[in-house]
Formats: C-alpha cells, structure tokens, sequence
C-alpha cells in the first residue's frame, strides 16, 4: 500500500512542487520540506530528486529561478511561480478535484455491477 | 563551501553565469542547510553531514544529471537567443533602409552597375582572350605562314607548294597538317537550304588537335590521291540533326553541288560522297567566330600547284603542334631557316616574305587581344570609382548615425551587437545589389554578344562567368565593410559621450578629410576615364573621315556571279564569253533607270572587301621586275566605274568604251603606282607590263587617285585597272552611283541583272557606305563602350559629389542657420557651398589629367590619325567634370540657402 501510495504522490510531484511556491518564492530545500509537511510525510522521497523535477518546471517555463540572498547573506536559487505556472496549478488542482470526486463517487453508490 | 562567497567567485560571475557552477552552488546550499538542522537537534557534525547526504540521495550522480541538463538548456537558449536578435536585426535594417530610400538606391544601384557590368565585360574578355583554347595541351599549337619584314604582317594563307616543302621536314613539330575552305554541301533544315560549313584537310589533320572519331575512322594519305578523296567526317552535330544519330550512318553519303549559294564556284567537286567517320561531340575546328564545322573532306592538291613551276593559288591554313620543350621562338627559326632555302631555290616565289611561326591563340586572338583588355581596364576603373563611391557612402552613414550609434552603446548594446546590427544592414544593401548585378550582367552579355563584331574568335562561347560575380561582389562588399563598419565600432567604444552633445564635430574632422579625399580620386578617375573616351572618339572621327579615295555615299553595290557547272571540263572559257558579253548590257539596261548616275562593273571582290588579285610588274629600262611587296593590284573595270565609286581621275582619262578587246590594251594607274613604278617620269604613254598574263604592254592613259582598299586603316598600295572588256572574267560586282537612297533601286538594278542571267539566285544588295561601316564596327564598339564607360564614371562620380556636399550641408545647418540669422545672404551661403564642390572638383581634376597624361601614350597603338595628348580633349573633359561638380552641388547648396535659422538653431 505504501508503495502504490508512494508511487502516486510522486507522480503528483510537479503539482506539489507549484502548490509549494505558489505563496511566496522558496529555494529547493524550503520546498522539500514542504512537501514532506503537506503530504503528512507519507511522500518520503530523497530531497535531491525534487531538483530534477525543479528544472523541468523551469524549462517549461512554469516555474522562474532567481538567485538571491537569503537573511543570512548566502546565495540561494528561489523559484517562484509563473502567470503559465499559476494558470497550470489551477487547472491541474481542478482536474485532481473532478478525479477525486468522481471516485468518492464511485465509492459511495449503492449501486452494483448486478443492477446497473 | 563557505558560507560566505570568496570575493573573486563574485567577480568572475561578471563573465557570465555559469551553470556548472550554479548546480553546485544550489547543492552545497542544500545540503549546508540539512546539516544545520541536523546540528540544531544536536547531532554532532560528523553524524549530521552523513544523515544529510543520506537524506539528500546520491549528490554525484544528481550533479551530473543536473548539470547536463543545465548546460543543454543554456545552450538551447542562447541559441534561441542570437536567432531572436537576428530576426530582429533583419527587422530594423529593413526599416531603417527603407526610410532612407536615397541612400539604399545609390548603393543597390552603384553595386548593380559596378559588379554586373565588369563582370559582363570579363566574361566576354574571358571567353574571347583569355580562356585558353579547347584542346588537347593547346599551347603547343601553332600557325605557320609567312610575314612581311615591312610590314610585320602574318600572311597566314599559304599555297600548297610552301606547306609540302615545310612538311617534309618537320623536325620541331610532331605534326602539321593543312586545311583550307571546302563548300557545295547543303543541308535541308526544316525545310530552309542552309550551307554546311565544310573544310578540306590534310590526312593527319586530327592529329594536331589530338581528336579521333567516336565512330567509325579518319583520313589517310590515300584519301588525299584524285579519285579516292570522295570519303567525309561529319560533326556530331551534324549526324544528330541530318541522320538522326543513327548508328549505322557509316557508308550513309552526302551530296556536294557545284556551286556555293552566292554563285562562286565550289572549290571541290560536286557529286556523292561516303560518310566514314562522325567527330565526337564539342569537337570545333578553329574556324573564325567558332562556328561549328559540319563536314571534312580529304584534301587534294590541284594538279597545277604541284610545283612551282604552275599557279600560284594561296588557300592553305597551315597548323602544327610542337615537340615538347620546343618554343614557339625555336619554331619560327627552324621555318625561317628552311623557307630562306626555299627563297634561294626558287627566286621570286617568295618575294620579300619570310617563313614564320606564331601560336595558334595569338592568330585566334591576337588581332582583338588589345582593345578587349583595354575593355578590361576601363571597366576595372569604374568598379574602383564605385568602391570609393560605396565607401564614402558607408563612412558618411557611420558618421552621421555616431549618436544613435552611441546611444545604443550607453543602454548596454555590446559592441558584437551594434557591429551585428551593422552587419546586417550592409549584407542586406549587398545581398540585393548583388542579385540585381546578377540581372545585369546577364542583360548585358546579350546586348555584347548581339553587339559585338561576329568575326570576333569565340564569341558564341561567351557566358555568366560566376566566380567573376563573386569575386567583384566581394570586393565592394569588404570594402563597403571596412568603411561602414570600423568607424561604426569606433564610436560605440565606452567613453566621453561627444557625440550626445550638439555637433559633436570633434572627432569628425578626420573622416570628413577623409571623405573629400575620396571624393577628389573619385573625380579624378571620372575624369581619366572621360578623357579616354573623347579620345577614342576624337580618333574614331578622323579615321570615319580619313579620304579613303572612295565617296561611299549612296552607292548600291550588287553581285552578278553567274551559275556554271564546274564539273565539266573546258567549262571556264564558255562561262566567261558568256559574262563578258552580258555585263555591257546589265549596264546598259541599268544606266536607263532614273535615279541612277552613273554604273559601273568591277570583276572579283568589291573594294573595302579587302581581297584583290597581285602581279609583278615590268617597266622598261628597269631589269628587275617589281614583286613580293611591290606588287601590284590589278582589278578589271568597266569606264563607268569611276565615276560611280567617286574616285578622281587626276591625270589623263579613265579607261573609255573605245578600249575594247581589239584595240591596243591601255591600263590606268593609281598614283601611288604611278610614282612607285615609273618615279619621276611622266606616266602617261608610258609603257608597262603586268604580268601572269594581265596585260603584256599596255599603255598608261591616266592616273587616277589612290584607294584605300583595305578601309581607312590600310596602307594604300599600288593599283592597275584595266579595261573589263580586255579581260576575263566570271563574274564580279556592280557599283551603282543614285541620286537618292540606294537601297531603292536594287529591285531595278536586280531586274536588270536577271533579264540576262536569269537562272541567279537572289543577288544581295548593298551599299558602300555599309561596308565602310562594317571596316569600323570594332572601332565605333569601342569608342561607344568606352564612351559608355566614361559616362558612367562621370555619373557615379557626380553621385558622389552630391553625397558630400549633401552631407556636408546637413553637419553644418547649424552653422548655416547662424550666419543666416546674422544677416548673411543667402545667395553667399549657396555660392560658398558650390565654391567648395568646385575646390574639391578642380583638385579631382588637376589628379586626374596629370594621371591621364603619361598613361595616355599608352594608348597610341590604338588611336590613329590623333595625338593623345589633345588639348581640345583634355579641355573638354575638365569643363565637363566641372560642369558636373557644380551641378551635384547645386541641390544642396539650394537646401542650404534654404535653411531656416530659427528650426536651425532650435533643435539638433
């Protein structure tokens, strides 16, 4: 169960990934945290493959990269979120809605194969 | 990793991102920041960085994934990038060239002209001089003849007695072979009789030229023996179009007639002749204008010209190729040597003339060589004034654009980008001259090969040269480029923004030194090339005009060569009787059409056709006879010749209806004969002989004037005209004197021929002055080329003019604007504004006559009958180069009178 769980999760990567910046910019290791907070730690992924994910939502022009200077004046890359980015984070949560609905749905019915 | 960054880190990243390093960075960050955490729960260093690298995953490996993958994209942008910038670039010069339609034109247009006319010119000169003939190691082939020591005149037309001598000993020459004009063979092309070009040959003649059948086989020396020469070669082309390509067309035959389609006869015989053998294809006899040869026949040498002892007949081409190692020096001593032998054996035969070799390119082309590269030279100079022209253009554009130029550099355009900018602006200004240059040089090849003399060697080869187009396309672009472009970078240098300022003349002064100094060398080649082209007109004049002892106007010449079947033995003395008879009575019939003033006949060639009949002549009291150079050209004359040529009887009378075949021969002289042969002694009733059967003891009855008849640029000769009627004769040519337009009368005068020689195909009808004009066609080519050249150049320089004082004008409107305000008249602004066109004009000049001066005798070679150093020419062309700087002046210096000095000193 953890596993297909798991498998799930990462498939929604991208979409935590945008949900997570989606506030305020954020660097790489405040966005694995994140991550780990909202998904109640049942995503346990190693933090060092987000960066791929973060560099293909660049390329895509979702996200933006900024190198700024963080309180303690070290140099950090923040991403922030796109118009295209922001655009992309709604549809995609509409779609996760519709597709969680629809399946809640399913669950519910009383309905059986028999009687349909 | 520190956590604070090393100053020079900082510094390099002024170079540019660097996105290996970045992954790194944002890594190590990372990672510095797990381990804080780990250390904040108070995990000991050592255990937190482990825990860190754990919870992160496998740092090498996601570094390389990562910075592939970074450098993959930094590419692609960059890439996407420079296109962008491109794009965009391409988008603004086209903007920019087409708000300043005067300046893009000028330099389309100047780069059109200038690169599409040299190569047009070059392409021909290529073709016609330069390219190296289309055979096996061409340069070992040569001509052999005989020369005048007087007139350092080639006699390339030999009798088969000289080339038999010079063959049997060969010695430098691997082979010699001879060919002379064969005829009679038609061909029926879409149903239009066209003459076949043909050639009588030597067996090995192929051997010269290192060419073999594609089918079939040559000539041997049995073919060359009566009886067995009715063998034939055809052209490839010839068997493509006759015989459809057939394979089997050996053993096919030709026919020949008797007679060539003007009426002369054929020198072979008519009958059937076996095809055995078909050249390959591109293979051409060197034959005047490369026209193709369609058919070769063996040839065989008349009985009568075995030895030396029989006629003398001069038809043979001669054409050797040499040993290896052997020049063509060593030739022409080696036939020098024998042909002396030959002279010492056979006195008289020979005359003056020595045995002489040249190669085969310079007897092509030698004749044209100097004016094509005269052609050459002037063209090159016009494609020099439109480079100064083109970069006076560029360096006025770069100056007058400095301040958008360092505008752009201020708000951060990098040098690469503001050279790019320019960069493209020109390739698109080349990039349309060039193709526009493409159309011309095309137009204009056509217009030269329709133009151009067809005798001219080669012509029909002459095609788009490409890497001609390239290379002068080059040229102008590179120096369009270093022009544009240089001053361009210089002012987008980082430093004190001048130009910003008003004026910003500073730093200018220097370019537009610069600029005048362009503009006066500009003028000054104009003004060379001006001058060579009213010299070349000045002569062309006086040699149009040179007395050449004829007055050509509105005469109507015509044929009258009667059809005779040559195939018959003894057909000669009936065919003549026969013309001898009917010439009084075309004459006749045609001094009765009105409009006619006078009519004469002429036996053989028309003057200014250039061929006439030679003999020795005997004087009494004198041993030797006059030969070789000294002798003389006799021609059979009606008495109504004369008067119809115009040339002046000076002494005596002309030759009379009484001097018929009965009565005692009489001859009259020409004054350069007269003087030649009996000095000082009165020539009429003098007693002369010409010999080889012309008039043995004829009395001088008058000297008439001399005749030019090789044309205005012949030397007069010796001349002899004796009285048709005493004569023999086949046929020759009628001389028409008319009131009116010739060419009206030459149905009538046509009728007349045919009311007694019925069965003559359409005589051609023409005139004296178009055969004139037909001598001088080469020279009015090229006085109008270089005419046209002239005028060019004067265009182009004036363009140029323009531009400067255009500019000029525009720098100093707030100057102008001042002095206005002042209270200056405007009439003294523009007089100062065309006084200094004028300055820079007469410096162009003073340059370009002092040029034109020494090189001027260079050109005496071609100039006849004027001195190149004319100062009516040179005069001309300094008056008209003024003319032509104050009018370029004019508009601007009209615009600066104009300015207004409130918007003047108002804005900048």
């Amino acid at each position: 169960m953890a596993n297909l769980e798991q498998q799930i999760l990462r498939g929604t990567l991208d979409l935590l990934i945008l949900r997570a910046v989606s506030a305020e910019p954020a660097h790489g290791y405040q966005i694995a945290r994140w991550v780990g907070r909202a998904t109640d730690e049942l995503l346990t992924l190693e933090d060092g493959s987000l960066y791929p994910a973060l560099y293909r939502l660049e390329e895509r022009g979702l996200l933006h990269a900024e190198w700024r200077l963080t309180e303690d004046r070290r140099r950090a890359k923040y991403y922030h979120l796109t118009s295209a980015g922001r655009k992309q984070l709604r549809e995609e949560t509409a779609r996760w809605s519709r597709y969680a609905e629809a399946i809640f749905a399913a669950l519910r019915t009383g309905a059986t194969p028999a009687t349909t | 990793m520190s956590p604070r960054e090393p100053l020079w880190r900082r510094y390099l990243r002024f170079l540019g991102p660097d996105p290996r390093a970045d992954v790194d960075d944002e890594m190590a960050f990372h990672l510095e920041e797990l381990r804080r955490e780990f250390e904040a729960r108070g995990v000991p260093p050592a255990e937190a960085e482990r825990r860190a690298r754990a919870l992160f995953g496998d740092v090498a490996a996601m570094r390389r994934t990562l910075q592939a993958r970074s450098t993959r994209r930094r590419r692609r942008d960059a890439r996407g990038e420079w296109w962008r910038g491109l794009t965009g670039d391409l988008r603004l010069a086209l903007r920019k060239l087409r708000r300043e339609p005067g300046f893009s034109l000028a330099a389309i247009g100047m780069l059109a002209l200038g690169v599409g006319g040299s190569t047009a010119i070059f392409s021909v000169v290529d073709a016609v001089v330069l390219r190296a003939l289309p055979y096996d190691r061409s340069d070992r082939l040569v001509q052999v003849g005989t020369l005048d020591p007087r007139t350092g005149a080639f006699d390339a037309y030999q009798p088969p007695q000289n080339f038999a001598d010079w063959q049997a000993r060969p010695d430098v020459f691997v082979a010699m072979e001879a060919t002379t004009l064969a005829g009679g063979f038609r061909a029926n092309e879409d149903g239009v009789p066209r003459d076949l070009l043909a050639l009588q040959v030597t067996a090995g003649y192929f051997d010269v030229y290192r060419a073999y059948p594609q089918l079939g086989r040559g000539f041997t020396e049995a073919h060359q023996v009566e009886g067995s020469q009715r063998v034939a070669l055809i052209s490839d082309g010839l068997w493509r179009r006759q015989y459809g390509a057939d394979p089997n067309v050996i053993g096919r035959t030709l026919r020949s007639t008797a007679e060539l389609t003007y009426g002369a006869p054929s020198p072979v015989p008519a009958g059937t002749w076996t095809i055995i053998g078909v050249m390959p294809r591109g293979f051409r006899s060197p034959v005047s204008g490369g026209r193709q040869t369609d058919v070769w026949v063996p040839y065989v040498v008349p009985e009568n010209q075995r030895t030396r002892d029989g006629s003398r007949s001069a038809p043979l081409q001669v054409t050797g190729r040499l040993a290896d190692g052997v020049t063509v020096e060593q030739a022409d001593a080696h036939i020098r040597a024998i042909t002396a032998r030959l002279a010492e054996a056979h006195p008289g035969w020979f005359g003056d003339e020595m045995g002489a070799v040249r190669s085969l390119h310079e007897a092509m082309v030698g004749s044209v060589r100097a004016w094509m590269l005269l052609l050459l030279g002037a063209v090159g100079v016009v494609l020099l004034i439109a480079c100064v022209n083109v970069a006076n253009l560029m360096l006025a554009r770069a100056t007058a654009r400095g301040r958008e130029i360092q505008t752009r550099a201020a708000l951060g355009a990098s040098r690469w980008q503001i050279a790019r900018g320019l960069l493209v602006e020109s390739l698109m200004l080349w990039a349309a001259g060039t193709l526009l240059a493409l159309l011309v040089a095309l137009w204009g090849i056509g217009v030269l090969r329709a133009a151009l003399p067809e005798a001219l060697p080669r012509i029909s080869t002459v095609a788009l040269d490409l890497r001609v187009l390239g290379v002068t396309a080059a040229v102008v672009v590179v120096t369009g480029l270093v022009f544009g472009l240089a001053p361009a970078l210089q002012l987008s240098r980082p430093g004190p923004a001048i130009a910003l300022r008003e004026g910003g003349r500073g730093f200018t002064t220097g370019r537009a030194r610069l600029r005048s100094i362009l503009v006066v060398s500009e003028i000054a080649m104009a003004v060379m090339l001006t001058i060579g082209a009213g010299l070349f007109l000045s002569s062309f004049v006086r040699v149009a005009n040179v007395d050449i002892g004829l007055d050509p106007r509105n005469v109507l010449t015509m044929e009258v060569w009667p059809r005779f079947d040559s195939s018959k033995p003894g057909w000669a003395e009936p065919a003549m009787t026969r013309s001898a008879a009917a010439i009084p009575e075309i004459l006749d019939r045609v001094s009765a059409i009105p409009g006619v003033v006078s009519a004469g006949f002429i036996a053989g060639d028309l003057p200014l056709t250039g061929y006439s009949a030679r003999a020795e002549v005997v004087v009494p009291g004198r041993e030797q006879p006059f030969d070789g150079a000294d002798r003389v050209q006799v021609r059979h004359v009606t008495p109504g010749y004369a008067r119809a040529v115009g040339t002046p009887v000076v002494r005596g009378r002309y030759l009379e209806a009484g001097d018929t075949r009965g009565s005692t021969p009489v001859v009259v002289l020409n004054e350069e004969a007269a003087a030649r042969y009996l000095g000082d002694r009165e020539p009429l009733g003098a007693t002369i002989t010409i010999e080889r059967g012309y008039a043995p003891q004829a009395t001088v009855v008058g000297v008439v004037g001399n005749v030019r008849l090789g044309g205005p640029e012949s030397a007069v000769r010796p001349e002899a005209y004796l009285p048709a009627a005493q004569g023999r004769f086949l046929g020759g040519a009628l001389a028409v004197r008319t009131t009116g337009e010739p060419l009206a009368l030459a149905d009538a005068v046509r009728d007349a021929i045919w009311a007694s020689f019925p069965e003559i195909s359409e005589p051609e009808a023409g005139t004296l002055a178009s055969l004139l004009g037909g001598l001088l066609a080469q020279r009015r080519f090229t006085m109008i080329i270089v005419g046209l050249f002239g005028g060019l150049a004067l265009a182009i320089a004036g363009a140029g003019l323009y531009g400067v004082m255009a500019y000029l004008v525009t720098q100093r409107t707030r100057e102008i604007g001042v002095r206005l305000a002042l209270g200056a008249l405007p009439a003294r602004v523009m007089s100062s504004v065309i006084g200094h066109a004028l300055v820079l004009t007469v410096a162009g000049v003073a340059v370009g006559v002092s040029a034109a001066w020494p090189l001027a005798a260079s050109l005496e070679r071609f100039l006849l009958e004027v001195r190149p150093h004319d100062p009516l020419v040179y005069a001309t062309a300094a008056a008209l180069l003024a003319a032509c700087g104050v009018a370029a002046a004019f508009v601007p210096a009209r615009r600066a009178a104009r300015v207004d000095p409130v918007i003047a000193l108002r804005a900048e």
